[in-house]
């Protein structure tokens, strides 16, 4: 699997520069500005980089290919896998070095432990859209795979509207309470969420006629 | 040892099937899939590659089963698909460092070697390579792993008769080592007239006939002659004809022809050309 993992990093370094220097600023932003917008940004960026990639191997064939030389199905789909995982991973590194370095200009030392979760809820949030993401791209391509997603989204967030209308509880409570809950819970949710997308990945492609 | 060997394989698509056809590919040889477009030898090719799935028949690929442990298997497989499908922005030495960690036995010099033949720059964007080249550059992959068996699914389609003839020349020079076969599949019949020791001809999605070139060439032959003429002819001996007012002109089995006719030498084409006019009859 190891000339796959390369050929992604070169496509990545090829490629993706540009959102890579985004994803980036939106890292730095969320350290000097604070809150999770900028950081979640900056996540999403990370994580899509494999979209772009698969995106790019589609046009290309490179599958086609790929499945001529001696790989398993199931490697090629693990390693878009393993570039999703080190996108979020060092999303999340970035965002702690930044912020650190922030307490260390401004002289003013922050809480280290919630910096931790922060990024762990990062790191879950960028594992998650991959394991929604990746299956449908395995499924129907990258280009129809973004429009499914979109679709799921925007279905997804009119039901959990919804429900909360209908027990009638504020949306920042809900908020809240996610923020509130230890970085384990978020971490062992998207882990939970990435075995199944994987199982999932491995099944539709290894039917999938190349 | 055959390099190859298929037996009723069959795959079937929503109006089109790949029906139970067999052959097989001596090692050391090399065999061209002759056909029309649409005639099923890019639907051979993916399942001996086991990219898409029989519905029913065997493959032994070097000796054995290729639903078994393949991925190893495919060391010894040089493949070469109708297109090369490197990614847009990947330079010949992006290849060679990709190729290093996915061939265990990659020779980074003999791939050097190819280049400096083929020509191709190494760090110029593949996007900007012409076809000739691109196709090159896949050959080039295809030959430095030390493969046992070249597969070549219409590689030299497109090409200029150049570039053809340059491709065909190294292909012939691959199977000097008598462990190295190769399948090689187009509808340009003079390519593979020039290099293949077996030709199979598929036709809508049947194997019309899979034979050696030299005895292929050797039991067929044209006869040209004028109809009342033609009417001595035993019905078994004619193997496809084309008539007008005047005269016949058919392929013919040259052992069942009397003496005293003249038959000329029937190429590859005209075999192929006739016999599928046939079978489009049936």
């Amino acid at each position: 699997m190891k000339g796959l993992l390369i050929k992604e990093s070169f496509l990545i370094w090829k490629h993706g520069k540009f959102m890579i220097v985004l994803a980036l600023i939106y890292c730095v932003m969320a350290a000097i500005k604070g809150g999770y917008f900028f950081a979640g940004f900056s996540v999403v960026f990370f994580s899509m980089l494999p979209m772009s990639i698969m995106g790019m191997d589609e046009r290309s064939k490179w599958d086609h290919y790929a499945v001529t030389m001696p790989y398993s199905r199931k490697e090629i789909v693990l390693s878009k896998y393993i570039m999703t995982f080190s996108g979020a991973f060092a999303s999340a590194v970035l965002y702690i070095i930044s912020t650190m370095i922030k307490w260390y200009i401004e002289k003013t030392p922050g809480d280290f432990m919630e910096l931790l979760r922060y990024a762990a809820l990062l790191l879950a949030l960028g594992l998650m859209y991959s394991a929604i993401n990746l299956p449908v791209a395995f499924r129907f391509g990258v280009e129809r795979g973004r429009l499914w997603f979109i679709l799921v989204t925007v279905l997804v967030a009119a039901a959990i509207g919804t429900i909360i209308s209908l027990i009638e509880t504020d949306v920042s409570k809900v908020g809240n309470f996610i923020i509130s809950l230890p970085s384990i819970a978020y971490i062992a949710a998207s882990l939970i969420l990435i075995a199944l997308s994987v199982i999932i990945s491995f099944r539709i492609f290894e039917n999938k006629e190349l | 040892m055959n390099a190859l060997a298929i037996r009723n394989l069959t795959k079937t698509y929503k109006g089109f099937k790949l029906d139970n056809i067999s052959f097989e590919l001596p090692k050391g040889c090399i065999m061209g899939l002759i056909g029309e477009n649409g005639a099923g030898k890019t639907t051979t090719i993916k399942l001996i590659l086991d990219t898409i799935k029989r519905d029913s028949g065997t493959i032994e690929v070097l000796g054995e089963d290729n639903r078994k442990n393949f991925k190893e298997k495919k060391e010894d497989i040089g493949v070469v698909l109708d297109e090369a499908y490197f990614p847009e922005g990947f330079t010949a030495k992006n290849v060679n460092t990709v190729m290093k960690n996915t061939y265990k036995r990659w020779d980074q010099e003999l791939f050097c070697d190819y280049l400096n033949r083929f020509s191709l720059p190494r760090d110029k964007a593949f996007k900007d390579f012409s076809r000739g080249m691109k196709m090159k550059l896949a050959i080039a992959v295809a030959l430095s792993h030390n493969a046992k068996l070249l597969i070549l699914d219409e590689a030299t389609s497109g090409l200029d008769p150049i570039a053809r003839d340059e491709i065909l020349g190294i292909i012939n020079e691959y199977t000097r080592d008598e462990d190295n076969s190769v399948l090689i599949s187009s509808h340009i019949v003079s390519d593979l007239e020039k290099i293949c020791d077996y030709i199979a001809f598929l036709h809508k999605g049947k194997l019309v006939f899979c034979e050696e070139k030299d005895v292929l060439l050797e039991r067929y032959g044209i006869l040209k002659c004028s109809k009342s003429d033609f009417a001595a002819i035993a019905p078994d001996a004619i193997k496809g004809k084309r008539e007008n007012s005047y005269c016949v002109e058919a392929l013919v089995e040259r052992a069942e022809i009397p003496t005293g006719f003249s038959v000329e030498k029937a190429s590859i084409e005209d075999i192929i050309l006739y016999l599928a006019r046939e079978v489009t009859k049936q």
